[in-house]
């Protein structure tokens, strides 16, 4: 690719060359980073954070497609919280035809799965908490007719979004076990700010991008320069199926970014983990992530690699370990119910997974909404 | 090299028009240049597999557009571009429905398949486990639509930087502005903005996406579609850079 320039280029030809090489000297001087870790490991959010201090920031190009991003997150979870009270509660789905054979599709295979993982540990009483009051009917209907694709928030949309989130107790009680059907955290910040989302001239900002949650599939790539050194940082999917195309990415890595959800000790798991939960009663994507983790060492290309430990999520951590305590995936723990002995326990139990001493391993918390510039 | 290096070329140093709201992933799938243009980028974004399941299901659904069970859920997700050639699974087993539900299954759904999509878990145990025999046509006609919504919403992320492509941007000018509600026509078409040859583009395209629907082997998927990618950054650059320059991985 490196032709030699010559006089008889004209500038055009030279200004591209000159361009190609800069970008050549660039690709040896850039660290190449690989954001790895589990589905819902905070990536994603991780790069997006990057992008907003150390890049150009987002656009409003960008800007529009975050919107409908979080519309279509505040769609989808107020609708999976219906659907889920109404399965549970085995409450019929209101504008469901009266026709006696129920049509496999509107049976969303997932969702009952997901409600049976719930119902186990609950008694008749706990799962009346869950039947949502007749007045809210037309709410249930319009949201759940609506499709997740087109998910402009409308005014109506809005109201009655507003009315169940706010006044419906069944929602409430559903939402508090989140954990179980994959709502993510972040719904509820939404969910309180619908009016300010909703409004017509409403654009993202920082926070807004950052919280938003979604799943990214495939790879992006972005250079960041931080003070004299050229970062290229690649974001990936984290779901099982998207670990296979890991290894189109694993060339010439200066440095693994593993991220870790510490909340997700008490999720229930994306993927199958059954295989994986040997001496736990429950399942959850700490032992996903673990297992990643585990893989990830182990690759021969990464023998010499440096990682560096994202622990992600720890000001949600703080709450969650007042109601849960992290015997849930590590059953050995014997400490106290606390955040810092159980965080430390479990950034012990992750480094003690490397089994190549001379490795260069780093740990690093940090919160699902900070400006993390001082973290580093 | 490394197989992204060609996404440096078409990324757009953003000319900011506040006004404009842009195409959604509805717009842009529903023309066959959209499409073709947004398969493409998937490849190089190594999230192909989606859209290959996309097109394969929506094919596979069409057949059964009498039935009631279809016609109960038109939602915009399922009206993409019908100018794409019918696929394999469908062309080698007419009329075999369950055999075609067969084909999908096996292609999309195991872990060990190359072109495995991102669905949870527990969806994929329930398409794993269902014998496609015991359902009615009814039934079958609508068996991956759960699959294909999940799947056609996770597309949302790669569509976000999709929209900061050239490619995007020339699908842009080229779609006539319309008032909400409308959506352009399926024969949207899209013309280079190179001002000597002005080829059709979309025709080139289509012909490319036919080739990877027809190649069974993932790698010469990957391939034909990296060069459907490829040919539309070589068009769209080939003003301002000579030939000869970044265009080296057109194969």
């Amino acid at each position: 690719m490196g032709g030699c320039m010559s006089d008889s280029q004209d500038t055009t030809d030279r200004n591209v060359e000159r361009e190609i090489e800069k970008d050549k000297k660039q690709d040896t001087r850039a660290h190449k980073l690989l954001l790895l870790g589990a589905g819902g490991s905070g990536k994603s959010t991780f790069f997006k954070q990057l992008k907003a201090i150390h890049g150009e920031g987002h656009n409003d190009r960008e800007k529009e497609g975050f919107k409908r991003q979080i519309h279509g997150q505040v769609v989808e979870s107020i609708q999976l919280l219906i659907r889920q009270c109404k399965t549970v509660t085995k409450d019929p789905l209101p504008g469901i035809k009266d026709e006696d054979d129920e049509p496999f599709g509107n049976d969303d295979l997932d969702d009952a799965r997901l409600s049976n993982s719930l119902k186990v540990e609950m008694t008749e009483t706990e799962i009346a908490q869950f039947k949502i009051a007749k007045e809210f009917d037309q709410s249930c209907q319009y949201l759940l007719e609506i499709h997740g694709s087109r998910s402009a928030l409308t005014e109506q949309l809005v109201t009655h979004v507003k009315s169940l989130w706010n006044e419906c107790p069944a929602i409430q009680a559903m939402f508090e076990h989140r954990n179980k059907i994959g709502i993510p955290d972040s719904s509820a910040f939404f969910f309180n700010d619908i009016e300010r989302i909703g409004r017509s001239d409403y654009t993202p900002d920082h926070k807004d991008i950052v919280l938003a949650r979604y799943r990214t599939t495939g790879m992006t790539e972005k250079e960041f320069h931080i003070k004299d050194a050229v970062f290229k940082v690649l974001d990936v999917g984290g779901q099982r199926n998207e670990r296979k195309k890991w290894i189109h990415f694993f060339d010439g890595v200066t440095a693994v970014l593993f991220v870790v959800s510490l909340t997700c000790y008490d999720e229930v798991p994306f993927e199958d983990v059954t295989d994986l939960a040997a001496d736990v009663t429950l399942m959850n994507s700490m032992l996903e992530s673990i297992k990643v983790f585990e893989d990830t060492l182990d690759f021969e290309c990464f023998q010499k690699t440096g990682f560096i430990l994202f622990f992600n999520k720890a000001d949600l951590m703080q709450e969650k370990i007042k109601r849960v305590p992290i015997t849930n995936a590590f059953p050995n723990y014997k400490g106290p119910q606390e955040f810092k002995p159980s965080v430390d326990y479990i950034s012990k139990y992750f480094l003690s997974l490397n089994r190549v001493p001379e490795r260069e391993m780093l740990l690093r918390f940090f919160f699902e909404y900070v400006l993390f510039v001082n973290y580093w | 090299m490394s197989g992204s290096h060609g996404d440096s070329v078409v990324n757009l140093v953003h000319t900011e028009n506040t006004e404009e709201k842009g195409l959604s992933l509805i717009d842009v799938v529903r023309s066959d240049a959209g499409l073709s243009l947004f398969a493409a980028y998937l490849v190089r974004e190594y999230a192909h597999e989606s859209i290959l399941f996309i097109l394969e299901v929506f094919q596979f659904r069409k057949q059964f557009k009498h039935l009631q069970t279809v016609r109960d859920d038109d939602s915009p997700e399922f009206q993409i571009s019908d100018y794409v050639p019918k696929c394999r699974t469908l062309t080698e087993n007419p009329d075999d429905f369950y055999k075609q539900a067969e084909v999908i299954r096996n292609r999309f759904i195991p872990y060990s398949s190359n072109l495995c999509i991102n669905i949870s878990s527990s969806m994929r145990k329930d398409l794993e486990n269902l014998n496609f025999h015991d359902l009615e046509v009814e039934q079958l006609a609508i068996v991956f639509d759960d699959a294909y919504k999940r799947i056609f919403s996770l597309l949302r992320d790669p569509f976000l930087r999709f929209r900061e492509t050239y490619e995007y941007q020339a699908l842009l000018k080229e779609t006539k502005p319309t008032s909400s509600g409308t959506h352009p026509s399926h024969n949207t078409s899209l013309s280079v903005p190179s001002p000597d040859s002005k080829p059709r583009l979309s025709e080139d395209i289509n012909v490319n996406l036919f080739q990877f629907i027809q190649a069974q082997n993932d790698d010469k998927i990957h391939n034909a579609l990296k060069s459907v990618g490829d040919c539309f950054v070589n068009c769209c650059t080939s003003r301002q850079q000579p030939a000869k320059s970044r265009t080296s991985t057109f194969t």
